[in-house]
């Protein structure tokens, strides 16, 4: 049998896998939404936010006692002290979806502005670097974590296309300007997603090997 | 008094046996001069054998056996020819259960110094103000100087017994669990005592209280069935330790 401070190190992580699970989700129905620009599925992703931003309370009162009660060190004290980081970090990530859900339809009002795959394609690596993050997070990778990380530059390249593409567009045909400019925040969401993925892994990372990379050039890390 | 070499204790190869139990085997550390180290591991892992290796307070045992080298400051205490009476004058000891003196509290001070040959009220009484108040006690019992010690308190039992260690002029403190009977805020009068008394002291601290080491000292040594597995900095032995099972300890995954 499991003594109870590994029991209460678990529910701790299991808080935080649920509520990752359920951002997971959002970003899936986030892309779907702006595939079938489904206003109901828009909508149900802004009604899943209140339900995350508790678990984000849940992780932080489940730390704090688990640390008022236990002292923990080494690992453990790390462990804990990343469960208080991530939750802010997916309550983040679900804002962001919620953010492009309310954008929703005006980006789906057509005709649709041409860069829409890019976008697609960005929500796409964007998602794929939150769910790695936390699967690096599950198996205590630091070396799929950094991975991750190098990822994120290509988000910011699509980022910086589809801003400029929107800007030549508006240029162009001042009409479009609110749609672009939609287009040119949802970018900027997702940018911001991948930016949080990335701020997840370098935590995985300090789990593993106990030391910050955060504000660490990739260059000069010491893998 | 300061040492070429900056470690105030050492220990070389050190095996210590009691009768047929190998207790030690092959301890090298160096504790550096003023700062505070602590000795944790769990029970009969050899962590108070060590300490009272320092002041030879083992030798009142019978059966044992020393190998090895120990230095207080440089100085083989093993070798012949020391003087126990002046090392232990210059390495102090306070124990787990605090022992006053059934006498006054001026006395119980004053005591070591008087039976070292220090005479005169005022000179006696001196050594009692300045160790009283090193030992963070003087405040609380200076206008009761001749009742008894033993009406004292548990916590300020064990300060007044930190402070007739202090009155000898030791170079060196060694603590054994020192605060393992005390109430918590007892317990952090005793903590905060220790973080002053660095300052001009060595002080090499044995605690089962893994907060305690992580809060009062610079160097932690973890022991574990007579032998030293690690040896580093309290900041990195309490958030990155080098090895496994340290880390099981510290987590309390065991002993």
């Amino acid at each position: 049998m499991k003594r109870q401070f590994e029991q209460e190190l678990d529910e701790i992580k299991r808080t935080i896998l649920t509520m990752a699970g359920m951002v997971e989700k959002g970003l899936a129905d986030v892309a779907r939404a702006l595939t079938t620009c489904d206003s109901e599925l828009a909508n149900g992703i802004v009604a899943m936010d209140d339900e995350i931003d508790q678990y984000e309370v849940e992780i932080d009162r489940l730390a704090t006692e688990f640390i008022a009660k236990h002292q923990p060190t080494a690992t453990d004290l790390r462990f804990v002290i990343v469960a208080i980081k991530l939750g802010p970090e997916l309550e983040r990530i679900a804002d962001n979806a919620v953010n492009i859900a309310e954008r929703l339809l005006d980006i789906c009002r057509a005709p649709r502005l041409k860069p829409n795959d890019d976008l697609l394609r960005m929500l796409g690596l964007a998602s794929a670097m939150v769910s790695d993050a936390i699967a690096a997070y599950v198996a205590r990778d630091a070396g799929a974590a950094r991975g991750i990380i190098r990822r994120d530059d290509e988000v910011d390249a699509l980022n910086w296309s589809i801003f400029r593409a929107m800007i030549d567009r508006m240029v162009e045909d001042p009409d479009s300007i609110t749609r672009a400019i939609d287009m040119v925040l949802v970018a900027r969401f997702i940018e911001r997603i991948a930016d949080q993925a990335t701020n997840i892994s370098e935590e995985v990372v300090y789990l593993v090997e106990a030391h910050p990379i955060r504000h660490v050039r990739m260059d000069t890390w010491d893998e | 008094m300061s040492q070429p070499n900056g470690f105030a204790l050492e220990s070389h190869d050190l095996d210590f046996f009691y009768g047929e139990v190998h207790a030690l085997k092959k301890i090298n550390l160096k504790i550096p001069q003023r700062q505070v180290t602590a000795l944790i591991g769990p029970s009969g892992c050899g962590k108070s054998t060590y300490l009272r290796c320092f002041n030879r307070m083992n030798d009142m045992i019978e059966g044992i056996r020393v190998e090895g080298r120990v230095l207080v400051e440089s100085e083989d205490i093993y070798s012949s020819g020391v003087d126990l009476e002046l090392l232990r004058k210059r390495v102090g000891m306070v124990f787990q259960k605090s022992n006053p003196f059934p006498m006054s509290i001026r006395e119980n001070v004053n005591y070591g110094p008087r039976m070292a040959g220090v005479r005169g009220r005022g000179r006696l009484d001196e050594i009692v103000e300045r160790s009283l108040k090193q030992a963070d006690l003087w405040v609380e019992v200076k206008e009761r100087l001749d009742d008894s010690a033993l009406d004292l308190s548990g916590g300020q039992q064990q300060r007044l017994c930190i402070a007739r260690a202090l009155a000898n002029e030791p170079d060196i403190l060694l603590l054994d669990e020192p605060a393992s009977a005390l109430d918590p805020i007892s317990t952090a009068k005793i903590e905060e005592t220790l973080l002053q008394l660095k300052q001009n002291y060595t002080i090499l601290i044995v605690t089962h209280n893994l907060q305690q080491a992580a809060r009062v000292a610079d160097q932690t040594a973890f022991f574990m069935l007579g032998e030293l597995v690690e040896f580093s900095d309290t900041t990195t032995m309490f958030t990155n330790p080098c090895e496994t099972i340290t880390e099981e300890y510290i987590t309390g995954r065991f002993g």
